[in-house]
């Protein structure tokens, strides 16, 4: 017999005041085998975890139910607060926090929605078996995706500390967008010379594998052993090449637009991208080279292959550092701007080629027009940014800077050139920021409150009209340059599938609390890959990546959940779909019996899922485990009463987050999580309608963002196959619904709560229909 | 309605009526009338709801105002002219000779006594003509 320990956590006031606390307690002890069941202030405090190590001992329990928060926040802390007691995967954590304090319009709902939880979590408990972590060796290398700022500094740091980095970037140089660059804020250094020893410290620094002109082409694996293909695109040009580019580049009779120039420059067919490129090869840039051959001949150092291929490079790493930046916003999108119908309308980023040293016109503003430094610039900021008409609602947050910086640069040039700011808030938050602020406006820069509704290109110069909404006048102005500030936009490469935020940028494994870890072990984001920053944090959070890689990987040895899959001979027939399913190639059929390899296994229990004859098992998520559950389950706390297995990754964390954001939705649904909705089968469904539901939800991430690449889609064929076998008996497929949602889309969750109550009260109760 | 105006000016700065009549369509946006004339000035070409970055049914809210006005009886002079054409003769368009020719090169009716019929009993049915007469 067991003994159980059910220990209710208040929260303070986040769950205590939203329901019955001791309501839920009085239930826990109506469950046969809890023996002690108390409340506690805050479960996760020290104190709490001391009071739950004494229960233990006091009243000789052998497994323990917590009711709190997420599992995704502290089921991990409580597994430790047991250890030496009692076996760490014999703590059940049941959610009352965000599932049912913060997301419920009523108290009494809440209370009941607690109460029918924690008796299903007390069934799961008595289901629980001890398990012991497995471990896994891992691999010391890892991979950096991204040459910029941020990947620059994280590869260095992990090289310094004796890691070995694969660092991949895709463009023919590293530096990002930081080396194209003029000046850099607050401090106005100039930014390739801070960035340009990084640079050529990354490519020789002997822990450093750099990989440039390369694309990811997938990753594969997990935490300790990730597989990497990477397409290494041909240069044409081998490492002979010293990067002189004057015998070649003199040569070679093609002329197209240098991207690297934002096009106010023109290069050759053999280029390199800018002075400082690191690696110094030049390049053929195979889309304008017409093959005429004279940069061979020209070639003192007979570097040019004409004949290089594309190179396919595979190697492991333990740990990945997502560092892929931004893409700069495209202000043709925003019509009325009219960019590129008039030669005088440019983008930050051309400015900042246009004032660098190094850049086209070698340091001089130039209205491009007449080729003569302008007496009027303005700036407009928020393009691409804050405008739901382009569809980016977030601020980009170093524009203003970038535009106050460049204005200073301006005046201190050319004293006489007036300099004007359309803005709409200045956002100046950041050591020194506000003080640069303060600095242009008595250097003149005069700031303007109002965006132009339109801009109007002349033969030379921009009309512009404006509201000064300071004062509600409105302004006809005549600008001999306008530079359009424009924001950031995400620019992850679909090879590498991580969750993504609704603004596209990857999504943080929690948004405040692991701001650089993401919902895969073992995969970091520093910089703008998760959303515009700017560089000093780009830096510190590329330095906070590394120092988790280390952290990961510094023992050679990882510990990951062992919920693992395993086979029962018996009931296996050998039919191989369960290796078909398999994700990781992990089964293999050997005698005419299913073997899982545990080692590889993801523990994604799709296998499980699709077992015909039931002869496969999921640790930790076992029928046995599951159906407890469903036997606790009470047909009069809730009508219409749902069911939803939701998995791990996307779909319970999609409901934790309406939580977190206290969209109050109806407490109709009772979940149940599992790692992936692979594991879900029809058994579980059926399962759930017998005891008392009158829905089943399924959540999983969406359809082609699987965890595990195609637990969902197995998941959808079984669902469907169910459906029609529910139309054939009667009872209605609607009653069955799947959701397929990204970890932050709790609005789509709720909606979908929302409208499957309504449906299913149309429907009626489905005891009705059966009998 | 919440107001999630951020006040960038885009609205007034793109309004075509704007440049010659008092009307500053941010302020509008706001609720704030201060002439009879301004809101009356919007001719709904739509142009500020194309451009406002936080999609905020501008029209929609001048046209709200407008009702509001009438209802208190404060309904701008010509507006006010135009709709009592309305009231008598059922057409927004006033017929007359040239554009029944028209009509009859087009071999339509020449006149159509029985919809401008059909809009005026409408209108009395509505309670527009007490609106309009109550200014």
């Amino acid at each position: 017999m067991v003994r159980i320990g059910v220990f209710v956590c208040h929260c303070g006031q986040n769950i205590a005041g939203f329901l019955d606390t001791s309501k839920v307690i009085e239930c826990a002890l109506s469950v046969e085998g809890v023996v002690h069941a108390e409340e506690l202030k805050f479960a996760c405090a020290s104190d709490g975890q001391q009071r739950i190590k004494e229960a233990i001992q006091e009243n000789s329990l052998d497994r323990v139910v917590v009711a709190a928060c997420t599992p995704n926040l502290h089921e991990q802390t409580f597994r430790k607060a047991v250890e030496g007691l009692i076996n760490p995967y014999l703590v059940e954590c049941v959610n009352i926090r965000e599932q049912c304090s913060w997301s419920h319009p009523t108290y009494e709902g809440a209370t009941r929605k607690a109460c029918d939880l924690v008796k299903m979590g007390i069934a799961r408990a008595k289901s629980l078996e001890p398990l012991e972590p497995r471990r896994i060796r891992a691999k010391k290398d890892v991979l950096v995706v991204g040459g910029g700022v941020a990947g620059i500094t994280a590869s260095l740091e992990l090289a310094n500390a004796g890691y070995h980095v694969y660092l991949v970037e895709k463009e023919s140089t590293i530096g990002g967008k930081m080396a194209l660059l003029d000046k850099v804020f607050p401090t106005g250094d100039c930014s390739i010379c801070v960035l340009a020893p990084k640079m050529n410290d990354v490519n020789t620094h002997p822990n450093i594998t750099l990989l440039t002109y390369s694309e990811i082409e997938s990753i594969e694996g997990h935490a300790g052993k990730y597989r990497v293909r990477v397409r290494k695109k041909p240069r044409f040009v081998n490492e002979y090449c010293k990067g002189c580019i004057e015998y070649c580049s003199s040569v070679c009779p093609i002329e197209v637009p240098n991207e690297f120039d934002f096009g106010l420059s023109r290069r050759n067919a053999i280029y390199k991208p800018f002075p400082q490129a690191v690696p110094e090869y030049a390049l053929i840039d195979p889309e304008s080279c017409v093959g005429c051959g004279l940069c061979k001949l020209a070639c003192p150092l007979d570097a040019i292959v004409y004949d290089q291929k594309t190179e396919i490079i595979e190697f492991v790493v333990g740990a990945i550092i997502i560092a892929t930046g931004f893409k700069p916003f495209d202000p043709k999108i925003k019509e009325s701007y009219r960019f590129e119908q008039g030669r005088d309308i440019i983008t930050s980023f051309q400015l900042e080629r246009m004032l660098c040293a190094s850049g086209p016109t070698e340091g001089r503003l130039v209205q491009p027009s007449t080729m003569e430094v302008p007496k009027k610039v303005a700036f407009i900021q928020c393009v691409g940014s804050r405008d739901a008409q382009v569809g980016k609602l977030y601020c980009s947050r170093v524009c203003c800077m970038v535009s106050i910086k460049n204005a200073l640069q301006i005046k201190e040039r050319y004293p006489d050139t007036d300099v004007v700011i359309h803005y709409i808030d200045i956002r100046a938050c950041g050591e020194g920021y506000e003080e640069m602020y303060l600095r242009a406006q008595k250097a003149g820069v005069k700031f303007v409150r109002g965006l132009p509704g339109e801009l109007i290109p002349m033969g030379n110069g921009v009309k512009v009209y404006y509201e000064d909404t300071l004062n509600s006048r409105k302004v006809e102005e005549e600008y001999d340059l306008v530079v359009l500030s424009i924001g950031m936009e995400p620019s992850l490469e679909p090879s590498i599938k991580l969750p993504l935020r609704d603004d596209g940028f990857v999504a943080p494994a929690h948004p405040k609390m692991m701001p650089v870890e993401t919902v895969y072990k073992g995969i970091m984001v520093a910089g703008c890959a998760s959303g515009p920053k700017e560089i000093p944090l780009s830096i510190s959070q590329a330095g906070d990546c590394a120092s988790k890689v280390m952290n990961l990987l510094s023992r050679g040895i990882i510990e990951i959940e062992p919920y693992v899959a395993f086979v029962d001979e018996e009931r296996c027939v050998g039919c191989g779909i369960c290796k078909e399913v398999c994700p990781s190639n992990s089964i293999f059929l050997v005698n005419g019996k299913a073997k899982i390899e545990s080692t590889t296994c993801i523990a994604c229990g799709t296998c499980v899922g699709s077992c015909p004859t039931d002869a496969i098992a999921q640790k930790n998520f076992t029928d046995t485990q599951i159906f407890a559950q469903l036997e606790m389950l009470d047909k009069t706390s809730e009508y219409p009463l749902i069911v939803a297995y939701l998995c791990n990754w996307c779909s319970y964390r999609a409901v934790d987050l309406a939580g977190v954001l206290r969209l109050k939705h109806p407490p109709n649904v009772r979940a149940i999580r599992v790692m992936c909705a692979g594991r879900v089968d029809p058994q579980m469904i059926i399962e759930a309608f017998k005891h008392g539901a009158d829905g089943v939800l399924v959540g999983g991430c969406k359809l082609g963002e699987c965890h595990y690449h195609t637990g969902n889609y197995q998941c959808l064929g079984r669902i469907s196959a169910l459906k029609e076998i529910f139309k054939e008996y009667g009872i209605e497929p609607e009653r069955i619904r799947t959701l397929w949602i990204s970890a932050n889309e709790a609005e789509r969750y709720v909606e979908e709560v929302n409208d499957f109550v309504e449906e299913l009260k149309k429907l009626g109760p489905l005891s009705k229909k059966l009998s | 309605m919440n107001d999630v105006c951020i006040h960038c000016g885009i609205c007034t700065a793109s309004c075509p009526s704007g440049w010659y009549t008092p009307l500053v369509t941010r302020r509008v946006v706001g609720g704030e009338v201060n002439t009879m004339e301004d809101v009356w000035a919007c001719v709904t070409c739509y142009q500020c709801e194309e451009r406002c970055p936080r999609e905020i049914k501008v029209v929609e809210r001048i046209i709200e105002i407008r009702n509001e006005l009438v209802r208190e009886g404060k309904i701008f002079e010509s507006h006010r002219e135009a709709a009592l054409k309305l009231i008598e003769s059922g057409r927004i368009v006033p017929w007359n000779e040239k554009s029944g020719e028209l009509r009859e090169e087009l071999g339509l009716p020449r006149k159509r006594e029985k919809c401008a019929e059909e809009v005026k009993t409408l209108l009395k049915l509505t309670g527009f003509e007490s609106l309009i007469g109550g200014g």
